[in-house]
């Protein structure tokens, strides 16, 4: 047939990334995926359901993740970020930092008696949305590939201080060095480039003072929520105020939050409508007594199933729809949130107590992509997402490498996994056609 | 068999334990006992080894060596962290306070500063325990974990012999337990927050384990130092006492320093012993100690340099200055007011005081 | 319970609670000791997640250490993940149909979540049904057929034509399918692409140029699909042109029909003149005859209602993009767009109608319960801000409706053996995660045939089906389910020649042959077992699914 030779390297190991591999993989193409963080999965891992199917993310998820790491013609480099490349279409070289994980990946058994032992804590967990601390030896969820430890440098007391070791002297399978060293790591004859880093997060760039995130204890983001929902997540999916551990009886879910703005963003970030009613949907599975409030400018729900899934929401799940726009957010003397809003269908300032309130924070450009651009040569639009135009969507400004997903444009699961296999089309024209 | 370099409770035995240069902070039996590596023991203020077989049985991980206050290589980076430049170490205000609170004044030790610290803290649920240090029956001071305010009325006041605050942190998980079971808002026992109150010594220990950011002093949430010249043996202290004095350890109500020292009996009977008769009794390491007012911690609380019913407060850094904020600002601790013509010089005489008694402790 | 302990058969049991959809609601400890005791279960385990790495290398070590030739994993659903745990099964030697897949979560925990008590019970029950079956089961092979390495695409819109250049390029050869004489679908409509304002037909040109010079790709127009036969990598596909039959041999089939347009008759008063849909006023505006100065637009025409109840994704955008050009060429136009939510997502949409709002162009929200009236010059629309009505002139309106599914979807539909969803779109096999892929093996989906969408997502799709696709024929052969239906040698002699099977066949999987017996084309079985069922000598067995088997697992249940 024709000649596979040629690799392909994909940045970014989320779902779309990942969709993106297996496809590539799948034709019998080479692959070498990389990913900054330590694990694959990226926000998707981290979600309890999806909408519209409100099936059980990482149960959808894990199924690929295995597949990813057992394929033979894809090569997974994790805590490895992308140098330098050289070259054009359908030759690049490719530098890759692969960092210390202080973990031989081949031994590892993922027993956790490492985690254990080391004394150290407080490390924040960013997989449990900050929520939850752990040791400096980790792996972020249970079901993360590569099933495989990480020793934090930061917080390692060996690493910084030269004492403990306890994790490398009781690892049954002798699987910690804490004598590794970053490597560099060089990919030759590398025919595409598919750029997938996702999206970063709001509330990591900006306090969202005005709203009491990070001030007032039951003022929590999507995310946050999510984990505090999910089974694998802090509170093991049994929701309670962060304040004093009550049930939430009266829950509010703000979009627009950031997004839609003058302010802060301009641009919609697009699902925030659908996942807040997702997120109303789950914690009213989990109390049947939840009354749920969602402010909302305007419902933008125009993907398959997404308009019977908030009628849903209104006709089974106690979800009251708000046209409003937000003002602030207050508290009273047991932390419960007030939210003074307009109200868009009356013209009234309005307000509301609440249990807890959930702000769906606006998604913005990856953590480093400045850096990334800079490095493979490729444009960035006004708003800091990788450059495409509407008619070539997963071309970046230079040939040969491409994206997809939310690294362009804010977007959900299907249209990622969606762009990603588009992705992975025009990677194989160039190098299966030459 | 622990990786090669790091000196381990042996080195400690020998450079510390054994040369009477250990404090009996209980830090290093508080960090193993919380691993459950069951291998060091608190015996009449002398950590040791359970048994032969436990030496056998250390890890060798160091932590015991390097967390202990007396051992030189995590100073320098501690000192680093904590902004020390000098022998009273980062100042953001000193000032002197006594508290409002009327019950607290009639127990507590010159201005009941501490006693109102801890007090607010549990008031504005800051805090889920505190370390404190009480009086058993026989005078002998017992460190203890308090759950609320009304705990407090026994830990007023100074203790004149050692009290192994941090001894109590071998425990954390059961105390965890216990506290986790009443508060539904804590998931993680990561989240719970003591307060604690120690000697310079044993805050330096402390301050170094949040240095490493291990536990148990991970939920350690505010480090209140107190001021200190040195410190007594409990048996030795007690046996001088008992000689001049002829009261009984379990008879004593009371005993304060004020040039010498003076034991109060519960039939109020005062007897006065002189500061020289009780040398011998003077822990060792306080010889060598060059820490006056504890300069790892987040606030200093002592009576040196105060007048007459306050306290000398020092606050260090952003958390210690925001609580002594907020207490003021409640109105549970109120400021001396300095004479008009004493305002400028104020601060520079105190703290010429402060460098001066630390001086007289290093000279000793 | 009378214990038939077969010969050799040693089963592993692994019970999952899959985070909490079932560890939440029953004790998955208490039901893995259970199975523990049923006959020939030597080995149970429960998992957190099964399914994650650390759970499949436990099902591999019990499988190595205890010597296992059978395993049941109780957990989710074999929708979505049968093909993982078999092939799990399969890296540690064990023929993947040895495999038993128990649902304890769909079928259980989830139907259940306010019985706790009898959902655990339940699932013991289950438990023990597919041990007893496990039990039964026999090792099967996959059948493994030649994959053509061709590729046809139905519809030469957008999508269809992206698709088919896309696989072209990768080097396959290719048969681009349009029922009208050009290629183009509704970008011949199109008057300018929102947002960059480019003309429709430079796209259009572009990607018939393109098209039209690809050596690989062979371009039928005025032709239609007459018959499908046959399976993935093998499809005998009958194409009509004209009256001129076409065979093509096929490995994969790609649709992309796009969708039609709603007239919306009775509707706002529309009459195609000067009541008219946004459609008919890109031609309008192609031909330059739009000289009205008070134009009025209504959104969500005939959706986001009861009789539709979907947002058509396109109207919003396209309704601006027309405003403005309406607006760009007489500034002394009053526009007026009458939205129940405007639908303008991510970054360049949003700003899009910022654009439309700096431009002048006045937005009224209005709701479904009230809905603006028509009138002849005037639209008389409740507005909440001022809690009245309020009548605008105009001399123009416009009325923005939904794409709707093509009339032929259901026979195209029935041709390739794949549903329709309720609005009579295609139905992908997984809305997330397989958005591309139909259910039925090597054929996909992609563009308005599947769901509304702009040109962006519809080429982007077109790509994504190429990508797919490509998987498939990438490789000279395919593996196919062994677990299919089957008339074997010993039972010929029970089959009383009534094709009653042939009939109720889906999938014209059996026919009778030269001799007169009954052939069932193994690699046209889905195992769907309707012929076996119906089969009244019950000469025809059902691989994995044996008489034999299946009453094992009755028996289990009654206790026998």
């Amino acid at each position: 047939m024709v000649d596979n030779s040629k690799s392909a390297l994909i940045i970014g190991a989320g779902i779309a990334g990942i969709q993106a591999a297996l496809d590539l993989g799948d034709m019998g193409i080479k692959v070498h995926l990389i990913e900054k963080s330590p694990v694959i999965g990226g926000k998707m891992a981290q979600l309890d359901k999806t909408f519209p199917t409100l099936d059980c993310s990482i149960c959808i998820l894990a199924p690929k993740l295995s597949e990813c790491y057992r394929h033979p013609n894809i090569s997974l480099y994790t805590l490895s970020e992308v140098q330098k490349i050289e070259g054009i279409s359908g030759d690049f070289t490719v530098e890759v930092l692969k960092r210390a994980r202080y973990v031989k990946e081949d031994v590892c058994t993922n027993c956790g008696d490492c985690a254990t032992i080391c004394p150290v804590r407080g490390v924040p967990n960013y997989f449990d949305a900050n929520l939850k601390n752990m040791a400096a030896v980790y792996i972020p969820f249970p079901a993360a590939v590569p099933p495989v430890y990480i020793v934090d440098k930061n917080s390692c007391v060996y690493l910084n201080y030269g004492i403990c070791g306890l994790c490398a002297t009781n690892c049954g399978a002798e699987a910690i060095d804490l004598t590794q060293k970053d490597e560099i790591l060089e990919f030759e004859n590398v025919g595409c480039i598919i750029v997938a880093p996702g999206y970063g997060l709001m509330e990591d760039v900006n306090p969202l003072t005005k709203y009491g995130y990070k001030k007032y204890r039951n003022v929590v983001t999507s995310l946050e929520f999510e984990r505090l929902i999910c089974a694998s997540g802090p509170l093991d999916g049994h929701l309670r105020r962060l304040s004093d551990g009550e049930d939430p009886k009266k829950i509010a879910f703000l979009q627009c939050i950031g997004s839609r703005s003058d302010r802060d963003q301009k641009y919609c970030s697009s699902i925030c409508c659908m996942y807040c009613t997702k997120a109303a949907m789950i914690a009213y599975e989990h109390n049947n007594d939840l009354e749920s409030y969602a402010f909302y400018i305007d419902m933008r729900a125009g993907g398959k199933g997404f308009q019977s899934f908030l009628h849903r929401g209104e006709d089974e799940y106690n979800i009251k729809y708000i046209k409003s726009k937000v003002s602030h957010i207050d508290i009273d003397e047991d932390e419960s949130p007030i939210i003074t809003y307009e109200d868009l269908d009356t013209s009234e300032i309005k307000q509301i107590k609440v249990d807890l309130a959930v702000l769906a924070t606006c998604i913005i450009p990856s953590e480093g992509i400045d850096k990334l651009a800079d490095v493979l040569g490729i444009e960035l639009n006004k708003y800091n997402f990788i450059k495409t135009d509407p008619f070539f969507p997963v071309e970046t400004s230079v040939e040969g490498i491409f994206t997809c997903g939310c690294a362009r444009e804010p977007m959900d699961i299907p249209r990622s996994v969606a762009e990603a296999s588009g992705a992975a089309a025009k990677a194989a024209e160039v190098i299966k056609g030459g | 068999m622990g990786l090669a370099d790091i000196k381990t409770f042996e080195n400690l035995q020998k450079d510390v334990i054994s040369v009477n240069r250990c404090c009996a902070c209980g830090a290093c039996i508080a960090y193993c006992e919380n691993q459950a590596f069951n291998v060091i023991e608190m015996d009449n203020y002398t950590p040791k080894f359970k048994s032969d077989k436990s030496v056998e049985n250390c890890k060798e991980c160091g932590y015991c060596y390097y967390i202990c206050p007396q051992t030189e290589p995590l100073l320098d980076r501690l000192k680093e962290a904590h902004l020390v430049k000098d022998e009273l170490g980062n100042i953001i205000d000193i000032f002197a306070a006594k508290t409002t609170n009327a019950k607290i004044q009639e127990v507590g030790q010159d201005g009941g500063i501490v006693s109102t610290i801890l007090t607010y803290l549990f008031d504005t649920n800051n805090i889920d325990a505190a370390i404190v240090s009480e009086y058993d029956d026989n005078f002998k001071p017992i460190p203890k974990i308090i759950y609320s305010k009304d705990e407090l009325a026994k830990s007023a006041g100074t203790r004149y012999s050692i009290s192994s605050n941090i001894l109590p942190l071998k425990d954390l998980t059961q105390v965890a337990e216990e506290i986790i079971s009443h508060k539904k808002r804590i998931y993680d026992s990561d989240q719970l927050r003591i307060a604690f109150v120690g000697t310079p010594c044993q805050c330096r220990a402390i301050s170094k384990m949040k240095l490493l950011h291990i536990k148990p002093a991970h939920v350690i949430s505010v480090i209140i130092g107190l001021f200190c010249f040195e410190n007594f043996d409990y048996n030795k202290l007690i046996e001088i006492l008992k000689s001049k004095t002829q009261i009984n350890p379990s008879n004593i109500k009371k005993t304060n320093i004020k040039k010498n020292f003076f034991v109060t009996s519960k039939e109020d009977t005062v007897k006065e012993v002189s500061i020289k008769d009780l040398d011998e009794a003077v822990r060792n390491h306080c010889h060598e100690c060059d820490e006056f007012v504890g300069r790892f911690s987040d606030l200093s609380i002592g009576a040196s340099g105060a007048p007459t019913g306050y306290s000398m407060i020092l606050t260090r850094n952003e958390k210690g200055h925001s609580l002594i904020d907020s207490l003021l600002a409640t109105g549970y601790i109120e400021r001396y007011i300095i004479p008009a013509d004493q305002i400028s010089e104020w601060q520079p005489k105190k703290i010429n005081w402060l460098k001066k008694m630390t001086s007289l402790k290093v000279k000793k | 319970m009378s214990e038939k302990i077969e010969e050799d058969v040693r089963i592993g049991v692994f019970v999952c609670s899959c985070g909490s959809n079932i560890g939440g609601l029953i004790d998955v400890k208490e039901v893995a000791e259970y199975a523990k005791n049923l006959p020939n279960v030597v080995f149970t385990e429960d998992n957190l997640y099964t399914c994650s790495e650390t759970g499949l290398t436990q099902i591999k070590n019990g499988i190595k250490e205890h010597n296992l030739n059978r395993v049941v994993v109780a957990s989710c659903t074999p929708r979505t993940h049968e093909p993982l745990f078999r092939d799990c099964v399969k890296a540690e030697g064990l023929n993947e149909y040895l495999f038993q897949f128990v649902n304890i979560r769909d079928q259980c925990t989830w139907v259940h979540m306010k019985h706790p008590k009898e959902a655990l019970e339940k699932a013991k029950e289950v438990i023990r049904m597919g041990v007893a079956k496990a039990a039964k089961l026999e090792a099967l092979e996959n059948i493994v057929v030649d994959a053509t390495p061709t590729a046809m695409v139905i519809g030469g819109g957008v999508a269809g034509m992206t698709a088919a250049l896309s696989l072209a390029n990768q080097g396959f050869e290719t048969h681009l399918v349009e029922k009208a004489n050009e290629l183009g679908g509704k970008l011949n409509i199109i008057n300018k692409l929102f947002p960059t304002s480019q003309d429709a037909s430079e796209l259009l040109a572009s990607l018939k140029k393109r098209v039209e010079s690809n050596p690989n790709l062979t371009v039928y127009t005025s032709a239609k699909v007459k018959n499908i036969e046959g399976f993935v990598g093998n499809f005998e596909i009958e194409v009509d042109q004209k009256d001129k039959n076409i065979d093509l041999t096929i490995g994969v089939i790609v649709v992309a029909v796009g969708a039609s347009l709603l007239t919306p008759t009775g509707k706002f008063g529309y009459d195609g003149n000067i009541r008219i849909t946004q459609y008919e006023l890109e031609d309008k505006l192609r031909n330059n005859e739009v000289n009205a100065k008070d134009i009025v637009m209504i959104q969500c025409v005939g959706a986001r209602n009861d009789e539709r109840v979907y947002c058509s994704n396109v109207c919003c955008m396209t309704a601006l993009k027309n405003a403005l050009i309406i607006k760009e060429k007489n500034p002394e136009a009053n526009i007026t767009i009458l939205f129940r939510d405007l639908y303008t997502p991510g970054t360049y949409y949003e700003e899009y109608y910022r654009r439309a709002r700096e431009a002048g162009i006045v937005f009224m929200s209005y709701k479904l319960e009230k809905e603006p009236i028509v009138e002849e010059n005037t639209i008389k629309v409740f507005n909440e801000y001022i809690g009245e009505e309020i009548s605008i002139s105009y001399d123009l309106l416009v009325l923005s409706t939904p794409l709707i599914a093509n009339d032929d979807n259901k026979e195209l539909a029935q041709m390739l053996k794949v549903p329709l969803e309720e609005n009579k779109f295609f139905l992908e096999a997984h809305v997330k995660l397989r958005p591309m892929d139909f259910a039925t093996d090597g054929i996909f989906i992609c563009g308005a045939a599947k769901w509304p969408v702009d040109i962006t997502e519809s080429i982007t799709q077109g790509y994504a089906a190429s990508a797919r696709a490509s998987t498939i024929i990438s490789h000279d052969t395919i593996e196919v389910e062994g677990a299919t239906s089957f008339l074997p040698e010993y039972n010929k002699s029970l089959c009383t020649g009534c094709e009653i099977c042939i009939t109720v066949c889906p999938y014209k999987a059996i026919s009778k042959n030269e001799n007169d017996e009954i052939e069932i084309t193994q690699v046209l079985c889905k195992g769907c077992g309707v012929c076996g069922a119906t089969c009244t000598s019950h000469a025809i067995i059902i691989r994995h699914f044996t008489d034999e088997q299946i009453l094992s697992e009755i028996y289990a249940f009654g206790g026998i």
